[in-house]
């Protein structure tokens, strides 16, 4: 392994620290990343690790300390700033335009005059990177017509476009299979360790860390929690437990005794996906993984009726489910936590007792008491006069938990629900949905976290390319799921 | 015999529809063309009727004080180009809601020329004319049955606005600003990411959308009627902001838009002269219902931009 | 800051300071503050247009006040011009508040209003108790019909509202015109113009020159205010206006409620139009509409789409239109200098709101913070 300790690192982090008004999102933190070497920062969501990257590439600001860029001061206003002095980042959203074709993203990230070249020129540029790294990529498709994981290497070529010599990645694999992020974290390996560069690498994921990274740090509410060290010192168990901290005991599931059928999914079919079947029981959960975009949110909007399928049925009782309106829905007591939060879920600008009516027949006179009520029972910390969006993540969460599920409902409908949560509310989420099932709740558990799944359900079923690829039962076996996703079955 | 005769009819009938319907499209569609770049950059101004307006009588009041139409159309591109800057800045710096400054805008611009044109040219019933630009007939080609007259017969502003939008369609096929345009619009995070100032690239766009409305304005006031009277733009502002739903934001799209509109808005005159059982009062609602129909049908497959008409705010404010 | 508020609470305050300071607070809260600023800002800009066209601007104003507000005439015309324009706007303050962007009064109001003149022309002999709730019903049909349309193309074809709205205006007036030129014409009459409403007409209050239309203009303020601020409708209307994909995920689905509110207030610029119609005009003519569906966005948006804002806003608007007209005659001071006020007015509000939304928001993720910190605390001990 070519560590190069001896020469100055590439980049230095020193004492930085970062706050959004009362909120500390990092303290302290000082970390450094050599040439040839991929350093890891684990840590789980709300943890700061973004905060730190967007800061190193310019699209942030720290509030103190300082970074180094080969031990001269380094202080990026904007990302241009950043390439200029040789670091990019790969961002965990992509920062790609659909409309456009490969070609043209490239040439947009050129923003430099000098840089700048004609949409041929970018695109033969971008086929000799590609073929390089050994992989081939369709220059002139628009971007939102790849698929995720074609999406994702793009993204890295963007980063590669400018010969950076540090490249950050905030959890590039976020949105990949398995098999799709093995080879990519194959590219990443040879990036530092035949071409040199220094690769700082953003995961929660601790199997990626053990199989990629030279150095990890772990980060936890925004405090190094440990200092760099060589991977191979540790174990994945200490890691882990590191990266959670001791104060939070996550649910594991226990296999229930499952009752009659509660929703029947029949051979269901959109103009993108299908067929889908599936049954959920009473007291039962069933898990559907697959990575995003797999017809999961296509599934979504026919379970609320937002969208006609053009065969098969879903049925809930007496009623097609997908034919009724939302109204009709919640009074049937279906609880639905919807994958986009902001959007679908609660009015933001509303205060938090005009939310909790959204499709509830309280009267608009009780909703103040009713809120404050149900708001402390579900330990959402806000006033029920506060308006919606100025509530956390988790909070804001657990605002949509408590609408939803105090009626302990016959079916809830969960798509993603604690995606990009703090490790607490997290938790928080999947007890209590877990403890919906002892009143005999049947629950749908939509998530592209694998290991929650796995964890937390009875049964799983996997969606590739919208349709099913294949049913797990207790006890699971990783593996096969695993390449059920990557639609190998 | 007699058939050769309708059809002498018809084709001296289809010649002069064409010949002005180019001459109707030119205004609205330099309008129109300029939302279109304003609208890629993701802003959407409803106050093109008020620029025009504005700009159009400015154009007018420096082309009948000089006398020369040319200085008009240019003080007509200027002054759009300003009132542009202050609707950016509101919309684009301040991030005011577009719609609502949009209106007032137009609003404004409707009392506004109306007051000035009262206080400066008395704003009776015979308005003052202003010297108009001259026709240019090119030999020869002007003889092209059917198209001749409309293409080679025509007022230079006409030449001009043709000119105009060759030209823009061939820079916004090329050039680089085409990419950062449509980012703007699109995805404004990546361009960002990108290192392109989003506020920069909408301000810009606006005031280069509302210079090309401001001539849009002077094109039709300046360089074909040649005088001003209140609320003379009747409409074509927001025509405009519908053509560009129709041409799906390209700019060759938005000129055919603009071509349609004309020969309607032609069709519409010539109906008015005939003696029809049909009330005249259908042929002037004919544009404006064909357009919605148009658009009606256009607007479920066209994609607007993303962004279009969302103010943007970087993550960390 | 929050810290230091919980602390003044606790010094003893004399009444009336405790309600002047509640009610700036309020003021401050609910934006009222950024409209009258906004109104002084545009009567400051009005002044440099004024003293450009050679007057004093103080002298002008003064007129406009005297004129529109203190003279019995100027009351009575003012009150008359509000009717209609209130009426409309708060039709638009539903449509608005819900984000539907419904510019096409004016051609909603003159359908609504040719409708009522083809049903009340033909009967006009019938008692007045018949004539006006017939008319009245035809208007609010016609109009909400011509909304209807426009929402069709809106919801079923995706027709951005703007334009939807919009050019059913331009399409409505040839249609008023061929309709006092032909169908409706008064044949007594050289002019395009209809007959009279006749028995129609809408009654006097009490010998004050005043109709009664007047009258269903205050009434309906406040069944406004109570529907969008207590009842479900209101409730859906308001979440719409904030986060349309919330209701239609947890509510009703897509596209019924803009239907819903363009229907709705198309009926209520009919309505608008019939009583100025029945109340003032008296017949059809081709200057019917006299730009009130214009004018009402104005006064929609300087009452921030609340039905107690509308109902200062139309008065206010209307004051000054009956004064710019006395200003006109007895000065010589064109309309439209007044008339181009009013927008810079609304350019000035929805300046300030863009800048008062950012600061609310960063206070009220501040606030949330502390409570946030302020609970957990409890929670932990």
């Amino acid at each position: 392994m070519p560590l190069n300790d001896a020469d100055t690192p590439a980049i230095t982090v020193a004492g930085v620290s970062r706050h959004f008004g009362l909120i500390q999102a990092l303290t302290d933190v000082s970390l450094e990343c050599h040439y040839g070497e991929i350093l890891a920062v684990l840590g789980e969501n709300g943890a700061g690790k973004t905060t730190l990257m967007r800061i190193l590439a310019g699209l942030d600001r720290a509030s103190s300390g300082q970074l180094f860029k080969r031990s001269e001061p380094y202080s990026p206003h904007s990302p241009r700033d950043a390439v200029n002095a040789g670091v990019t980042l790969v961002q965990q959203h992509f920062a790609l335009v659909p409309t456009m074709t490969a070609a043209e993203n490239i040439l947009l990230f050129r923003s430099q005059r000098r840089l700048r070249t004609t949409r041929d020129k970018a695109a033969s540029d971008l086929e000799a990177l590609s073929t390089r790294l050994g992989f081939k990529i369709d220059v002139d498709k628009p971007v939102g017509e790849m698929s995720v994981g074609a999406r994702q290497r793009l993204e890295l070529l963007r980063a590669l476009d400018s010969d950076p010599d540090v490249l950050l990645l905030d959890e590039p694999t976020a949105v990949l299979t398995d098999a799709e992020s093995d080879s990519l974290l194959e590219i990443v390996r040879s990036l530092a360790h035949d071409d040199n560069r220094s690769i700082v690498f953003i995961t929660h994921r601790l199997r990626e860390v053990v199989k990629v990274a030279d150095r990890v740090v772990v980060l936890r509410n925004g405090k190094v929690v440990v200092p760099a060290a060589p991977v191979d010192q540790r174990t994945a168990a200490e890691l882990a437990s590191e990266m959670v901290g001791s104060e939070v005991h996550d649910a594991i599931r226990t296999p229930q005794i499952i009752g009659k059928p509660r929703l029947i999914v029949d051979s269901l079919t959109t103009s993108e996906v299908g067929p889908i079947s599936l049954t959920v029981h009473e007291g039962e959960v069933l898990g559907i993984a697959g990575v995003e975009g797999n017809g999961q949110t296509e599934l979504e909007r026919v379970l609320i009726g937002a969208r006609h399928c053009t065969g098969g049925r879903v049925r809930f009782g007496e009623i097609d489910l997908a034919d009724i309106p939302p109204r009709r829905r919640i009074a049937s007591n279906i609880a639905y936590i919807p994958s986009d939060r902001e959007r679908t879920a609660l009015v933001g600008p509303m205060r938090c007792d005009e939310n909790l009516l959204l499709g509830r027949t309280t009267r608009l006179a009780r909703r103040h008491e009713k809120a404050k009520t149900l708001m402390e029972q579900w330990s959402v910390l806000g006033l029920p006069e506060s308006v919606a969006n100025t509530l956390s993540g988790g909070n804001a969460q657990k605002l949509v938990a408590a609408r939803e599920l105090e009626s302990h409902p016959e079916l809830i409908l969960a798509f993603q629900p604690t995606r990009g949560l703090d490790p607490g509310a997290t938790a928080f989420l999947r007890q209590v949905l877990l403890d919906m099932t002892a009143f005999g709740s049947a629950v749908l558990w939509v998530s592209a976290d694998l290991d929650e799944l796995l964890a937390v359900t009875d049964r799983i079923v996997v969606m590739y390319s919208g349709s099913i690829a294949g049913e797990f039962k207790q006890p699971f076996d990783r593996g096969a799921v695993g390449l059920a996703m990557a639609g190998i079955a | 015999m007699i058939f050769g005769l309708v059809d002498i009819v018809s084709i001296a009938f289809w010649a002069t529809l064409l010949a002005a319907g180019v001459r109707l499209a030119v205004s609205v569609g330099m309008a129109a063309l300029g939302e279109m770049i304003n609208e890629r950059a993701g802003v959407l101004n409803l106050g093109l009727e008020g620029v025009m307006l504005i700009a159009g009588f400015a154009g007018f009041a420096a082309s009948f004080e000089s006398g020369s139409p040319w200085l008009g159309l240019g003080v007509g591109f200027i002054i759009g180009g300003l009132v542009g800057a202050l609707f950016a800045f509101l919309v684009v710096i301040l991030r005011a809601d577009q719609v609502v400054t949009g209106l007032a805008l137009t609003l404004f611009g409707i009392a506004f020329t109306a007051f000035l044109n009262r206080e400066i040219y008395g704003g009776g019933s015979t308005p003052p004319r202003a010297p108009k630009p001259g026709v240019w007939e090119i030999p020869i080609l002007k003889e092209i049955p059917i198209v001749g007259e409309g293409l080679f017969s025509q007022s230079h502003v006409v030449y001009l606005a043709i000119l105009i939008t060759v030209l823009l369609i061939v820079y916004l096929r090329r050039s680089y600003w085409t990419i950062v345009l449509d980012a703007v619009g699109e995805e404004p995070r990546a361009a960002d990411a990108a290192g392109h100032s989003v506020v920069a690239v909408r301000f810009v766009a606006t005031v280069v959308g509302s210079s090309l409305a401001g001539l849009a304005g002077a094109l039709l006031i300046v360089g074909q009627l040649g005088f001003f009277n209140t609320d003379i733009i009747a409409g074509r502002g927001f025509i405009a902001v519908a053509i560009v739903i129709f041409g799906r934001w390209r700019p060759g799209g938005v000129a055919l838009g603009a071509l349609l509109f004309g020969v309607l808005d032609a069709l519409q005159f010539r109906f008015q002269t005939l003696d029809t059982a049909i009330p005249f009062e259908f042929f002037i609602a004919l544009p404006f219902a064909v357009t919605l129909i148009a658009v009606a049908f256009g607007a479920k497959n066209a994609r607007e931009p993303s962004a279009l008409a969302v103010p943007f705010f970087r993550e960390t404010e | 800051m929050i810290v230091d508020d919980s602390n003044v609470a606790r010094d003893p305050e004399p009444p009336v300071a405790g309600f002047i300071r509640r009610l700036f607070h309020r003021g401050m809260e609910s934006g009222i503050a950024i409209v009258v600023g906004s109104v002084v800002a545009g009567l400051l800009v009005g002044a440099i247009l004024i003293l450009w066209a050679g007057e004093n601007p103080l002298n002008v104003y003064r007129v406009i006040f005297t004129e529109s507000l203190l003279k019995g005439s100027g009351w009575r015309g003012t009150l008359l011009q509000a009717t209609p324009l209130g009426i409309i706007g708060l039709g638009l303050a539903f449509s608005f508040r819900a984000g539907v962007w419904n510019i096409g009064a004016e051609g909603q109001l003159i359908v609504g209003t040719v409708a009522a003149i083809a049903i009340v022309g033909a009967i006009s002999d019938l008692p007045g108790y018949i004539v006006i709730p017939v008319g009245m019903l035809t208007a609010m049909v016609g109009g909400a019909a011509w909304g209807a349309i426009s929402a069709y193309l809106h919801v079923k074809f995706e027709v951005n509202a703007v334009i939807a709205t919009l050019l059913m205006v331009f399409i409505a007036i040839p249609l008023l015109n061929w309709a006092v030129r032909v169908p409706f014409k008064d044949p007594a009459s050289f002019l395009p113009q209809s007959r009279t409403v006749g028995n129609g007409a809408l009654p006097e209050i009490f010998n004050t020159n005043v109709h009664i239309g007047v009258l269903a203009f205050f009434v309906l303020v406040p069944v406004a205010a109570w529907v969008m601020n207590y009842s479900r409708f209101g409730y859906l209307v308001r979440g719409h206006g904030a986060n349309r994909y919330a209701v239609y995920a947890n509510e009703s689905r897509p596209g019924r409620l803009p239907f819903v509110l363009l229907a709705l207030s198309g009926s209520l610029a009919g309505a608008a139009g019939f009583i100025q119609l029945a109340g003032v005009q008296m017949r059809v003519g081709s200057g019917t509409a006299a730009g009130f569906g214009f004018t009402a966005i104005i006064v929609a948006i300087l009452g921030r789409n609340r039905p107690i804002g509308v109902f200062f806003a139309a008065i206010g608007l209307s004051a000054m239109l009956v004064g710019a007209e006395a200003a006109q005659r007895l000065l010589g001071l064109p309309v439209a200098l007044t008339q181009s006020i009013q927008p810079i007015i609304v350019m000035f509000v929805v300046a300030g709101e863009a800048l008062r939304a950012r600061a609310l928001k960063r206070e009220g993720e501040r606030e949330a913070a502390i409570v946030a910190s302020q609970l957990r605390s409890e929670v932990q001990t």
